[in-house]
């Protein structure tokens, strides 16, 4: 549900969403070298195959975001993957919006981001089998942080859409709270995991 | 040794790799392969054979390689990898690693497009390419629902499309059903045939024969390099290397302890083919196979001889 | 498994002669045409002409349906419990157990209609846009349409490696299940699917490492050029023409007194 469908949201925040996606698509595409593209290609599809992944907790199903891990491993560039993976979860499966993608791209990859830049300020980027467990935890604040900022985003974008979407906006955000423990345990085991095994990952862009 | 027609195909001269972490992949490996040979490149999991493979074009290289490898007589310059396909295709081991198109006739033209072709001329690579490993009519197909079979032969035509002097393979048998294998075969022995120098990575040790006049034995360094025969007469090494000699081999040396009369010991069905006629013929339309009371206990050694678990 | 949007790319209709590039552009057009609107009539006629295009490609309705129902679930719990919820000072329809139902409840059922109808015609234009042509001339398209290159190739090498991942996790989920594991709602089965998941990721970095090498390999330097070429005809402009022409005049029949624009309910 954290992708919003077309015709939810007002036309200035989705618009907006598009004009915010396009500057930083830009300043991360100028950033990416050719040489990346099939790697960051092959991660975005590991992140949508992963994010089809559900898992029932309760009487609710949720699935994983990925958004933190995705920030986490690939920086500023997990912007463009992110956006390519909505585009294609929208045609896809029909998740989310066409008019929205803007917004949802904002919404999953400005966390993102402040997750990278927790994960840096944490760690120092100095990932060996050695300092797995700091990896680990802050891999899963990052992972924590990625969710929750994401519902934060999405509450403030429906509250300003319409008073009348409060109740639904806490009913929400309530339904995902389970999400931003998974979610944050879920990373903090795969970031601990591929310290452990693959550190050097952690460089690769 | 400048006279263009003595270059070896391939020329590698002491090289050597160690993976990022420090392990060592290759360890002073020298070897050359003459223009129009076949060699097959055998060893153990882990024996660094596709590592070697990816020096052959410069995708793998660091300081300690420079200059070790020669393909045509020139060293490889690794800035200039994208210039080596004329030379030397490489196939890999998983076809989806190579499949990375949407569709198969653009992974095909994918190599005569990076090599500068006329629209007509990649169409006709294409085409002919697609033909030549079985798959004619297939430019249409999606990669992803192709059967394994398919997908094998696809990565080659890949390579074909570029019409390299030299084609390594890895592993291009491996994870085939018989029918699969025995069409592979024929497109491998089709190229052989052709004249072109073949370098194929395998396990499959009762193809070597058929596809390979030459193999060379490698565990991170080069452990023997010879005629097929040699290297199939030294079984000790094989084992030592964790690797056997085809089955038809080990046969006929248990019809010897069954009296069966032969020098020679066949490598390959149709060898033994051949040998079995010989023999019959010189023996008036008979072969004598007897027990003896050293029979049973020459089986064994020769059976034991080729065992892992011993 | 992942469904695949392009299954009936192969069908032959208007649209799926369409030139690609001319048709993204138009019905990218018309989906925001539509959701722009704040009228429930203008909504239903736009809907209509929706379910014409679709009709129009052949693609059968029973697979549009199915992608559809996704979104019930994404947006009718957004409005499901709202009648109830607000305390209308209109006249009380009806009441249970405390929760009062109003008349302003009302209007906002009409109001949750409309942007439901929205978000369905949405979901099912996508069908007529990239259902009538194979992804990846859809994706060439995009090329023609000169986006970033750097952009386009990722969502060729996407698309392409969802379906081996897939496989592939697919292949993990079974080896798993093989030695008796199964999804609950616990901290075991999620480390366990967490580690299932990093060890995908990590198998995936490898891929791409190989991938990127059997790129090199074929003489790849930065750019993948294809030899597919899209030409336009005159029919192409008449469809683009008709259909940009149709979200432009549902635009100024919204600014019109004729259709009362039910923007918000409050």
């Amino acid at each position: 549900m954290v992708h919003i469908s077309d015709g939810v949201l007002a036309e200035w925040l989705w618009g907006g969403g598009w004009a915010v996606t396009a500057i930083i698509l830009a300043y991360a595409l100028s950033k990416m070298k050719t040489e990346d593209v099939p790697r960051l290609s092959v991660i975005t599809a590991a992140v949508f195959v992963s994010s089809l992944i559900h898992l029932s907790i309760g009487p609710t199903s949720v699935h994983f975001i990925l958004n933190g891990f995705a920030g986490v491993m690939l920086g500023i560039l997990a912007y463009p993957c992110i956006f390519v993976a909505l585009v294609l979860q929208c045609f896809l499966f029909g998740h989310g919006g066409v008019t929205t993608i803007g917004i949802n791209t904002v919404n999953m990859g400005v966390p993102a981001l402040v997750a990278y830049l927790i994960f840096r300020a944490g760690t120092g980027l100095d990932i060996r089998p050695e300092t797995k467990s700091v990896a680990s935890l802050f891999g899963a604040i990052a992972g924590g942080v990625g969710v929750v900022l994401a519902l934060l985003f999405l509450a403030v974008e429906l509250i300003t859409t319409g008073e009348e979407f409060i109740e639904t906006t806490v009913l929400v955000m309530s339904t995902h709270v389970p999400i931003i423990a998974v979610e944050a345990i879920f990373t903090g085991v795969i970031v601990g995991f591929i310290a452990t095994v693959e550190p050097e990952l952690f460089g690769k862009k | 040794m400048t006279d263009k027609a003595t270059k070896a195909a391939i020329h590698v001269h002491n090289l050597n790799y160690a993976y990022p972490d420090g392990t060592v992949a290759l360890e002073q490996v020298s070897f050359e392969i003459q223009k129009g040979e076949s060699i097959a490149l055998v060893g153990p999991n882990g024996a660094g054979k596709s590592t070697l493979i990816l020096h052959l074009n410069g995708i793998l290289h660091s300081n300690k390689s420079r200059g070790a490898v020669k393909i045509l007589g020139e060293p490889i310059d690794p800035k200039k990898v994208h210039k080596m396909p004329r030379k030397i295709g490489i196939v890999f081991q998983d076809p989806d690693d190579m499949l990375f198109m949407p569709l198969l006739f653009d992974d095909v033209a994918f190599g005569p497009i990076n090599l500068g072709f006329a629209k007509t001329e990649v169409n006709r690579r294409v085409k002919e390419s697609l033909e030549r490993v079985g798959l004619a009519g297939y430019e249409t197909r999606v990669s992803h629902h192709l059967s394994g079979g398919e997908k094998k032969r696809a990565a080659i035509a890949t390579v074909l499309s570029m019409n390299p002097e030299i084609i390594a393979m890895d592993e291009p048998t491996a994870n085939l059903d018989p029918k699969s294998r025995a069409e592979l075969i024929e497109i491998l022995k089709g190229l052989k045939n052709e004249g072109k120098t073949l370098i194929i990575i395998t396990h499959d040790v009762n193809a070597i024969p058929e596809l390979a006049e030459r193999v060379i034995v490698l565990n991170k360094t080069v452990v023997a390099d010879g005629t097929t025969r040699e290297v199939f007469a030294d079984t000790e090494m094989l084992l030592a290397a964790g690797l056997e000699v085809p089955t038809i081999m080990q046969f006929f040396e248990v019809l010897q302890a069954f009296g069966y009369p032969c020098d020679v010991l066949p490598l390959s069905l149709e060898d033994a083919v051949r040998n079995l006629t010989q023999t019959i013929e010189n023996g008036s339309g008979h072969v004598h196979l007897h027990i003896h009371k050293h029979t049973h206990s020459e089986v064994n050694s020769s059976r034991n001889k080729h065992q892992h678990h011993r | 498994m992942i469904s695949e949007i392009d299954r009936y790319a192969s069908l032959s209709s208007p649209i799926h002669r369409w030139d690609p590039r001319f048709r993204l552009v138009s019905i990218f057009t018309l989906i925001f045409s539509v959701v722009l609107l704040y009228n429930l009539q203008l909504v239903i006629i736009g809907m209509i002409f929706a379910v014409i295009l679709t009709c129009t490609s052949k693609i059968p309705f029973s697979f549009v349906l199915a992608r559809m129902k996704l979104v019930f679930i994404f947006v009718i719990p957004f409005f499901i419990i709202i009648p109830f919820t607000i305390i209308g000072t209109g006249v009380e329809i009806a009441s249970f157990s405390g929760i009062t139902l109003s008349y302003r409840g009302i209007e906002y059922v009409l109001f949750a209609a409309m942007i439901v109808l929205k978000a369905l015609t949405a979901v099912m234009l996508i069908f007529p846009m990239i259902g009538t042509s194979r992804m990846d001339i859809t994706i060439k398209a995009l090329e023609g349409l000169h986006l970033p290159n750097k952009l386009v190739q990722m969502f060729a090498f996407t698309y392409r490696y969802i379906f081996v991942l897939d496989d592939e996790f697919m292949r993990t989920d079974r080896a798993l299940a093989a030695r008796g594991f199964k999804k609950r709602g616990n901290m075991y089965t999620l480390t366990t699917v967490s580690k299932a998941i990093a060890m995908l990721f990590v198998k995936s970095y490898e891929r791409a490492d190989r991938v990127f090498y059997a790129m090199r390999s074929k003489g790849y330097t930065g750019t993948i050029a294809t030899l597919h070429e899209f030409h336009a005809r005159k029919q192409d402009w008449v469809n683009t023409a008709v259909v940009i022409g149709f979200a432009l005049l549902l635009q100024v029949a919204a600014t019109s007194d004729t259709f009362i624009a039910t923007r918000g309910f409050i």
